[in-house]
């Protein structure tokens, strides 16, 4: 403990003193009498990362948490701003962070931590981090019978994904480039949500990372991440079947950066809804954990219910299996002997008839070594070369049509994997009372829908999901401002009408400020992001306090003018007309520090947008 | 060997009647499977015949499996190879049978050979020169093509893949968890693909240019009635479901359910779909809501709802007729008594259950050649009913047509286009009770004699396939937005007598060569007469199997004929002495659909015409297209047969889409700063049912290409449909230069891409 103290100030008086720095003023408290909270949205593209100082009026030190740090493979440049973020990071922190929050494993939330020449990778003393504590969804707790299933099914599920890709590739398709097919392009897609360019790509994280293993005082955690990186894997517990090849793929960078946090932290805490986080030593301060779900069927929910069609008994629309049921469709698609990684099962399961069909070869001819080379042989042959590899009709060829499944499997892998995002209301003041600052990462509707009952206790106070969503005043809006992510209403199935639902959701905030990390460069084409009638109540409900990381204006027709949003690196006022003056004593900047020009530099491109508030 | 016994007229093949499912049911076990009674052909193994390819391999599992041989001795003497799960061989049978049967159904109904979709664009998204092959004489069927619950038609690949998947179940009474389903073995699945594919051969645009929410749910909707009504053609299915319902075809029974195998092995319910709609849970049907169609989009959906329309105008004939035959066996009070209902009863409820069934599936089918040709809705598809009924059963005594206009009303199905629901309300116009003079207008047909010949020469001789490839028109119409480097330019030297003769049709016709007389015209439709029946350019057919090749290519010959020919109308069109220019263009674009401005601007000054702003200032004038002309014929009431001619007349321009308040939508992609401006392709046009004999029009349906209503809402469809899928709706759409070619490639029915069903398909 001492040793954690004089660390501190030592660091803190040397982040201080450095004339370089421009934000040479932004740790000492606003004028507020109390602490001041800063909330930083960095503005490096498509991903999150936020950073929460808390300066109290006694401390000499601040209290930093950081919310992800991350970028999508697609953003330009995305590697080299990111890392100007980290730098950013260091400098304000001094290296010292005291919890940081990872809330699911997308690379534009987690890539940072292990990018090439990230601070993460270094030691506090070579300019890199101290992390006090970890914070993860209960999902990533290695142990844990039901996460461990979870995970090892995503592992799966990302290994099919990896297979059927390179079967698109290796079908070298003479007539269809690639880069304009679809199929692969949609497939792509998924498996780029955990990659990152390979030019961002340490070559030696995996030995840094096994360095950080053997210098571990904690042994225990050490022999859990080499289980866990078996059960990310997959395929082993794969339907049960005793006998499956097991073959070694690489972990992810997103395991590899959970890998990381796990052993760099001085302490790891995996969070369960209904859980109340006390922040430390600060009692003005607290984070309720609302997610992600520890109800399968919820875990797997995408979508918002549908007006008609049947509900189960939690009142949603019933979800389609896939490969979280080992005997889904899916299970059939992954034993496909031309998928291969089928080898050792029994023939009954690989193929659909036992003992019958000719086997065609990688070249698509009927192979040779056929052990019965018989007349009945020689008519597929001759029947396969005059109806099938007809020259002129290879337009007819059905050869890749069936690695489609990927697809959907894909679709499937991308939201559950959202749906287990950690979910943290953070609350300031007295229990029950304060401000409410909701960070959701990218929870999907069965995430949003599974808080609705929670109660939490708090000195002797009970609180629930309502009281904190209508309490909320900064809202960090879910997966960049997909139509999925954040919840306006709940279909109940007692309800008749079954038209407007049950208020809930962004429909019970009042008086907020909206945070969207996205740029629409990098999402067009592909998503629609943020999704516009949910970016439209947004702008109603933040009365246009619209914090927008690509800093676009959307000309749209109900919102009256434009999109507020701080114009100035001098702290400002922020607008609020509504009778509660519920941000009185607020500012917002942005900062003085700006990205380095990639290009011809034509408009502003600051670091971050800032939030200051007051703490009592 | 040709002696009149020799030849059979059918092959019998057996066929599981629903799913495998009622095997190994002890209930069903003896409806479960029954013999299909299949028009004779030659058959090469596969079975590859005239209409069908079937093709068994399986490159997920890298197999291919043995072509079945259906002239084998066994196979004759069987009637096919037994029903089996475990036999891919039977699986190749069932879907050769069933398929057949369904186009069999086709083509008794619209009288006429079925085609299908031709080769236009190649797997790159490019089109394809004329004069090259894009004949495509056999459907693909693939059994199991792929390794998952799905099942398709690839309007790519012209093909029907089908899949195969472990059933997604943890009740063994419904499935075998875990257990191998076929959708290939379903004959409702295979019913339902096949229609969608002789659809698309009839008219393409339904799938390619999609402009309202019903078209894609019309698709849907049509397949479902076909499979649907084809359950009551099976006598022991239709017997054992009578007499399970004690007749009361209202009650939930197999024959109103579709795929049902298939929904419980997937956890959807007892049916995929049910055309009884929903029943509640004490299994009462609910009552229709009419304002059901209004909230639903989604195409399956939607269509379910046309489908429940007729099954319930199907139900409503049924109880008409059975009404007596109830009171017969009641003693008058129509009350039947509890237990099982007489065997005999049973069989005179199936004889009439049966009867209506084949009129209401011939009704629904024949309708689809009274449709318009782009733009449908299914108030059009309610019109057309009716009047294809009206027109060959003008005497309804069981009342028919007043069953369907009650079903529909009662689902808020209604054309907007008609004061009241009375038959005659919504009976088509007749063309000869317009405003113009008939004589006038049928002035633009060619003369009689060349229509009679067009007619005839389908079915007998072989194709003008040189003539064909001789007619290229100086004027590109067909897809105005092809370059013209894509085309063929100029044909290669040949001094042969066909090139002669197509020159000198030509020449006749066309009025760039001053050749603007009435009678040049006449002489060169005479010229083409006479090159019809002299067989010059014609090749004779080898086999029967060419006879649709040669229909195609004729069809060829016929419509850049009559495109030459109406082109030259229009050229040479005079105005009346009471007409002004406005007038002419509107009564034109009113009767036709189409905009003639194009054939007006040498002579006339264009500019007076008053046309919506929609339209924005074109310097270029779309050009007409002559889309299709296929003859058909019809049997009436009284037992008259009656050749008729489809003609369809289509144009189309491409214009800026607008937002609610009239600017212009523009996209940004991602490789590239500059926002691109979205456009979409409006189309306007007729079907035209001609008489040949007579030489006159009967009816023009027509969709108004100047109709500024039409733009309104095809423009807010799109911009719904973006709101809502975003930029998988400019790619399904073609609303995005960009994205053109992948809309071409894009499996318009595999995966209707939208995130929110997935799980789209059959």
């Amino acid at each position: 403990m001492a040793k954690k103290k004089t660390r501190r100030k030592h660091v803190s008086t040397e982040t201080r003193l450095s004339p370089a720095d421009d934000d040479e003023d932004e740790l000492k408290p606003a004028k507020s009498e109390g602490g001041v909270l800063q909330i930083r949205m960095y503005r490096q593209g498509l991903g999150d990362c936020f950073l929460l100082s808390i300066n109290q009026k006694k401390e000499q030190n601040a209290f930093h948490i950081l919310i992800d740090c991350g970028v999508h493979s697609w953003q330009k440049n995305g590697g080299d701003r990111l890392r100007q973020v980290m730098q950013n990071i260091r400098e304000v922190t001094g290296g010292i962070l005291d919890i940081v929050v990872g809330t699911h494993e997308h690379v534009d939330h987690l890539s940072g931590f292990v990018l090439k020449d990230s601070p993460f990778l270094k030691d506090y003393d070579n300019g890199g981090f101290e992390i006090n504590k970890f914070c993860a969804a209960w999902t990533e707790e290695i142990g844990n019978d039901q996460a461990d299933v979870l995970r090892s099914k995503h592992g799966t599920a990302r290994h099919i994904i990896d297979k059927a890709m390179k079967k698109y590739e290796s079908l070298k398709r003479t007539e269809v480039n690639l880069a304009e097919y679809v199929p692969y392009q949609q497939l792509k897609a998924v498996h780029d949500f955990h990659s990152v360019p390979k030019q961002d790509i340490p070559k030696n994280l995996q030995d840094i990372i096994g360095d950080l293993k053997s210098r571990t005082e904690n042994k225990q955690i050490a022999e859990d991440i080499e289980r866990d990186e078996k059960i990310c894997q997959g395929i082993r517990g794969f339907a049960g079947q005793a006998g499956v090849k097991k073959e070694r793929t690489e972990p992810t960078m997103c395991e590899l950066a959970i890998n990381l946090l796990r052993l760099r932290a001085k302490q790891t805490c995996y969070c369960t809804p209904g859980e109340v986080i006390p922040i430390m030593d600060q009692p003005q301060l607290r984070a309720y954990v609302l997610g992600p779900p520890t109800d399968v069927t919820l875990l797997k929910k995408d979508l918002p219910t549908k007006v008609r069609g049947e509900t189960d008994e939690h009142g949603h629309s019933s979800c389609h299996e896939t490969y979280l049921t080992p005997s889904a469709n899916l299970s059939g698609f992954a034993y496909s002997p031309a998928l291969g990684i089928d080898g050792g099962l029994p023939d009954y399961i690989r193929k659909p008839f036992d003992q019958v069909g000719w086997e065609i070869n990688a070249r698509g001819n009927l192979n040779p070594n056929s052990p019965k080379m018989d007349k009945e042989w020689k008519v597929a042959k001759s029947f396969l070369k005059q109806n099938y590899q007809v020259q002129g009709q290879d337009w007819r060829k059905i050869d890749s049509d069936w690695l489609m499944s990927a697809n959907t499997l894909g679709l499937h892998l991308d939201s559950d994997t959202n749906n287990t995002s950690l979910v943290l209301a953070l609350e300031t003041g007295n229990p029950g009372e304060g401000d409410v600052f909701l960070f959701v990462g990218d929870a999907q509707v069965g995430n949003w829908i599974s808080w609705q009952n929670l109660k939490f206790e708090v000195d002797g106070k009970t609180i629930d999901t309502h009281d904190l969503l209508k309490r909320t005043r900064l809202y960090k809006v879910g997966h960049h401002g997909s139509h999925n992510a954040t919840v306006k209403r709940y279909y109940n199935k007692d309800d008749e009408s079954g038209q407007n639902g049950t208020a809930y959701g962004l429909e019970l905030m009042e008086d907020i400020i909206a945070m969207i990390p996205v740029s629409h460069l990098t999402v067009a084409n592909r998503w629609e992001m943020p999704h516009k009638p949910l970016y439209e109540r947004l702008r109603e409900k933040a009365k246009r306090r619209i914090l927008r990381s690509d800093m676009r204006m959307e000309p749209l027709s109900s919102a009256e003018g434009e999109d507020r949003r701080p114009n100035n690196t001098e702290p400002q006022d922020i607008p609020d007309e509504s009778s509660r003056q519920v941000f009185t004593n607020w500012k917002w900047r942005r900062s003085t520090e700006e990205f380095n020009p990639m290009q011809a530099k034509s408009e502003s491109d600051p670091l971050y947008y800032e939030i200051q508030i007051p703490l009592d | 060997m040709n002696s009149f016994y020799d030849t059979p007229s059918i092959r019998k093949l057996r066929v599981y009647s629903l799913d495998p499912s009622l095997a190994i049911q002890l209930d069903n076990f003896e409806i479960s499977t029954s013999e299909l009674s299949i028009r004779w052909e030659e058959l090469e193994a596969g079975p590859v015949g005239e209409y069908l390819q079937v093709i068994d391999i399986d490159p997920a599992s890298r197999r291919l499996y043995s072509p079945v041989d259906l002239n084998s001795r066994s196979s004759l003497a069987n009637n096919g190879h037994t029903p089996s799960l475990s036999n891919p061989q039977f699986h190749q049978q069932m879907v050769y049978a069933v398929a057949m049967k369904t186009i069999e159904n086709f083509e008794r109904i619209l009288g006429r050979r079925m085609l299908w979709r031709e080769r236009y664009i190649d797997e790159k998204g490019r089109y394809i020169r004329e004069t090259e092959k894009r004949f495509v004489p056999q459907l693909r069927i693939y059994p199991h093509a792929l390794r998952q619950d799905n099942a398709y038609y690839s309007p790519v690949k012209v093909a029907l893949l089908f899949g195969y998947f472990n059933a997604q179940t943890n009740d063994p009474r419904e499935e075998l968890p875990g257990g191998l389903v076929f959708t290939c073995l379903s004959y409702d699945i295979v019913a339902h693909e096949t229609t969608h594919a002789i659809l698309d051969g009839i008219n393409r645009r339904l799938l390619d240019s999609v402009s309202n929410p019903d078209m894609l749910a019309f698709h849907e909707a049509l397949s479902d009635i076909v499979a649907i009504f084809q359950h009551f053609s099976i006598p022991h299915l239709l017997n054992d479901q009578i007499q399970k319902t004690r007749g009361n075809l209202q009650k939930n029974n197999l024959l109103a359910q579709l795929a049902a195998q298939f929904a419980r092995s997937t956890g959807r319910g007892s049916a995929l779909r049910n055309a009884l709609g929903q029943f509640d849970e004490y299994g009462n049907r609910q009552a229709p809501n009419p304002k059901e169609l209004g909230r639903t989009t989604e195409p399956h959906a939607r269509g379910a709802i046309l489908v429940a329309a007729v099954f319930d105008a199907f139900i409503r004939i049924f109880e008409n007729r059975v009404r007596d035959l109830r009171r017969l066996a009641t003693n008058g009070t129509g009350i039947l008594p509890d237990g099982d209902i007489h065997p005999d009863l049973t069989n005179r409820f199936a004889e009439e259950a049966t009867h209506a069934a084949e009129r209401v599936l011939r009704i629904c089918v024949r309708a689809i050649d009274y449709l318009p040709p782009l733009d449908i809705t299914f108030g059009d598809y309610l019109r057309a009913l009716i009047t294809a009924d009206l027109d060959l059963y003008p005497d309804d005594t069981v009342k028919y047509r007043i069953a369907f206009i009650e079903a529909f009303r009662a689902r808020g199905i209604f054309p907007h286009d008609v004061n009241n629901l009375g038959e005659e309300s919504l009976h088509w116009v007749r063309f000869k009770e317009r405003n113009w003079d008939p004589q006038t207008l049928n002035r633009f047909l060619p003369p009689r004699n060349l229509m009679r010949s067009m007619a005839g020469l389908y079915q007998a001789e072989g194709g003008m396939s040189e003539l064909a490839d001789h007619l290229v028109p100086k004027e590109v119409e067909e897809e105005p937005d092809v370059s013209p480097s894509d085309r063929t330019q100029t044909n290669e030297p040949n001094n042969s007598r066909s090139l002669q003769v197509a020159n000198e049709i030509f020449l006749m016709i066309n009025p760039y060569e001053g050749k603007r007389d009435e009678k040049d015209a006449d002489l060169a439709a005479n010229k083409l007469l006479e090159a019809i029946w002299t067989g010059v350019g014609s090749e004779a057919r080898k086999s029967d199997r060419d006879i649709r090749e040669a229909i195609f290519i004729n069809e060829r010959v016929f419509k850049k004929f009559l495109h030459q020919w109406l082109r030259h109308r229009f050229l040479t069109l005079k105005l009346a002495e009471n007409m002004e220019l406005n007038e002419l263009v509107h009564e034109i674009a009113k009767t036709f659909g189409i905009d003639i401005r194009r054939y007006l601007k040498d002579r006339f000054d264009v500019s007076q015409v008053k046309i919506s702003p929609l339209f924005g200032q074109q310097k270029k004038k779309p050009p007409i297209e002559v889309f299709s002309l296929r003859p058909t014929t019809r049997v009436h009431q009284d037992g008259r047969t009656q050749t008729e001619l489809l003609i369809i007349l289509t144009q189309s321009l491409c214009l800026p889409l607008l937002d609610a308040n009239g600017d212009e939508m523009v996209y940004n992609h991602y490789d590239s700063d500059e926002p691109e401006k979205l456009m979409f392709r409006h189309r306007g046009g007729c079907s035209l049912i001609l008489n040949p004999d007579k030489g006159v029009i009967e009816y023009s349906i027509v969709k108004n290409i100047l109709s500024e209503r039409r733009i309104e809402n095809q423009m807010a469809f799109y911009r719904k449909q973006i709101e809502i899928h975003g930029y998988q709706a400019i790619v399904r759409f073609g609303l995005s230069k960009r994205t053109k070619k992948q809309q071409r490639q894009s499996e318009a029915l595999a995966f209707v891409h939208s995130h929110a069903e997935q799980y789209e398909a059959y």
